[in-house]
């Protein structure tokens, strides 16, 4: 067992050595390069008269550190979301807990009830439509029997929130319309410098939750009923479950827009390389490979900056999608 | 297991077994119509018996597992384990005395035959599921003892159905819980798989001092391998009781 063990902890190495030398190339990527001392000077000697370090503390840093957590967050999601509905096409927005945030949304910026009209005002709103649509999911939980109810109320309540977009986009003012496309293509540079350390608190107690939560997931692997006869309380697991992926896709949702294909994948091929069926090893392996997925998609951005302006959700499966073909044709 | 001085029992009181309880307080469900499946009188169980429950499709097996399995509730009665009413007894209590095996497992991708077993020892572990020295001594135990220790990295989706049924045992055994409950674990077993098992549990309750139940529709079998035989007399709504040595003949002719 303990040879199988130092496995995992080397794969979580390598990635964690890609993930560093990829975030410190990202940081050095933008309208124009940036040397390291500047960024080092930018982030912890904060000197607002020179350009680079303004634009490193403002546009950079915020950039790559919303990437990786917004990478790692939508990833663990979608794993709780996998062994939950033991469903390997669950992913972190099946509850419909970002159907909830693009509603709010779009009824804040192309409504009549302008009340939330700026930056900060698109982000309460996706919060508020977050936890209210995460609200509902948990009553629903505990009086739902069976978890496959829960799953199809989760994508019922998507599908009829997608309607009253669909509705309200119908009637808005064009300007308002460009307004709310652009926050459905998902972007990393939603987050002020000093809101990292919220956004970054916020992720920290959902993997704190799922970390605590690993047990139970390994033991559900085989069904509710034999999960319950060895001792796990299903319903409150079920429960906990759902809030922390409301607290991870909620926060993600509300800085980042709906980021698409991250949550899904990730856990799949994390899964496919860590051969593991240990939640243990499944949590730390979908951690990196999240913020990895989203800091090479980034990077991409950053790079094709001069000649085309993707938006991140494109991204993600224009570059996703063919490397998962690739892993899975070589598996099989 | 370690209680040598007492001797566990497990006992059913007057036992009426059946659905449609109405709920409690929490939810207001009309109170439904209670059918009763079978009574029992008092009945006791002691470690080391193989006991075979049979009756007619119906009857009311499910139930009765169920029943005892926590799943659902006696329409009146109680089953005692050591003297303690069993509902009473809270979830993680509940699995270290009872475990389950269910008729068929179709394997999960990546679980290992020493993972699936080291599961059995949930109950026993921490927070972080951490296997102490203890617990990979009792896995190692009953990996031998049911003869898998050559399948133990192989991935539970590339076994045979045989060697995951021994499998499952395996995790019900890894639990050390001295009552195990196996539904219809022959049904999806061919002819020479089912005597290997039913040969393997009988011994398994004799020698780790075990009360293990079964339920099967292979009746040549269990009055060939068990000591016990408890059948639902559907007609009478009945449960007998018959020990070995086995009048196969009357058995048959009262249940079915």
């Amino acid at each position: 067992m303990n040879v199988i063990n130092s496995n995992y902890w080397k794969k979580n190495l390598v990635l964690f050595a890609l993930l560093l030398g990829l975030v410190l190339y990202d940081l050095t990527l933008g309208s124009f390069l940036i040397g390291f001392p500047d960024i080092f000077n930018g982030v912890f000697n904060y000197d607002s008269s020179s350009t680079e370090e303004l634009t490193v503390r403002i546009f950079r840093f915020p950039r790559v550190v919303t990437a990786i957590l917004s990478g790692a967050a939508l990833s663990i999601a979608g794993l709780l979301m996998q062994t939950l509905f033991q469903n390997p096409l669950a992913g972190p927005y099946v509850l419909g807990i970002n159907s909830g945030s693009s509603l709010l949304v779009a009824i804040s910026t192309m409504s009549s009830f302008y009340i939330f009209g700026s930056d900060l005002g698109i982000v309460a709103a996706a919060m508020i439509g977050a936890f209210g649509a995460g609200l509902f999911i948990l009553f629903c939980s505990v009086y739902v029997k069976n978890k496959i109810s829960l799953l199809l109320i989760g994508i019922m309540f998507g599908s009829f929130a997608g309607a009253l977009v669909s509705v309200i986009q119908a009637y808005a003012d064009p300007n308002n319309l460009k307004t709310f496309m652009l926050w459905s293509f998902g972007s990393l540079q939603g987050v002020a410098f000093n809101q990292l350390g919220i956004l970054a608190l916020v992720v920290a107690i959902g993997v704190f939750l799922s970390v605590v939560l690993v047990k139970p997931l390994n033991l559900l692997l085989l069904g509710d009923k034999s999960a319950s006869l060895l001792g796990v309380n299903v319903k409150a697991i079920r429960f906990l479950i759902i809030v922390a992926t409301s607290i991870l896709t909620g926060v993600i949702t509300a800085f980042c827009g709906p980021i698409a294909f991250v949550g899904l994948v990730v856990p799949n091929m994390v899964k496919v390389i860590y051969k593991t069926t240990n939640h243990y090893h499944l949590l730390s392996g979908s951690l990196l490979g999240g913020a990895l997925l989203i800091v090479v998609c980034d990077i991409a951005m950053q790079l094709l900056l001069p000649y085309f302006n993707l938006p991140l959700n494109a991204l993600t499966a224009l570059i996703g999608a063919p490397v998962v073909m690739w892993i899975i044709m070589k598996k099989f | 297991m370690d209680n040598n001085e007492e001797i566990l029992m497990l006992t059913f009181q007057d036992l009426h077994i059946g659905f449609g309880v109405s709920k409690g307080a929490i939810t207001k469900i009309k109170r439904k119509e209670l059918r009763v499946l079978f009574t029992s009188e008092n009945l006791t169980f002691k470690p080391g018996e193989f006991v075979a429950v049979i009756g007619p499709n119906g009857s009311g097996k499910t139930t009765l597992f169920n029943t005892i399995l926590g799943h659902q509730e006696p329409l009146s009665g109680a089953i005692e384990i050591q003297g303690k009413i069993w509902k009473d007894l809270d979830k993680m209590e509940k699995a270290k005395h009872l475990s389950f095996v269910p008729s068929k497992f179709n394997g999960v991708d990546h679980l290992t035959v020493y993972d699936l077993v080291a599961m059995g020892r949930a109950p026993y572990t921490n927070m972080l599921n951490k296997l102490t020295e203890e617990d990979q001594l009792v896995i190692q135990k009953v990996l031998v003892q049911l003869g898998l220790t050559n399948f133990v990295n192989k991935n539970t989706i590339n076994l045979s159905d045989g060697e995951r049924q021994i499998a499952m045992i395996g995790k019900a055994l890894s639990q050390e819980a001295e009552i195990m409950i196996l539904d219809e674990p022959t049904a999806f077993l061919d002819y020479n798989n089912r005597r290997k098992v039913l040969q393997l549990l009988k011994e398994i309750a004799k020698v780790n001092n075990q009360i293990i139940f079964i339920s099967s529709h292979n009746l040549e079998l269990c009055f060939e391998y068990c000591s016990r035989v408890v059948a639902i007399d559907a007609n009478a709504k009945q449960l007998l009781d018959f020990s070995a040595p086995f009048d196969k003949e009357k058995i048959i002719n009262k249940v079915f």
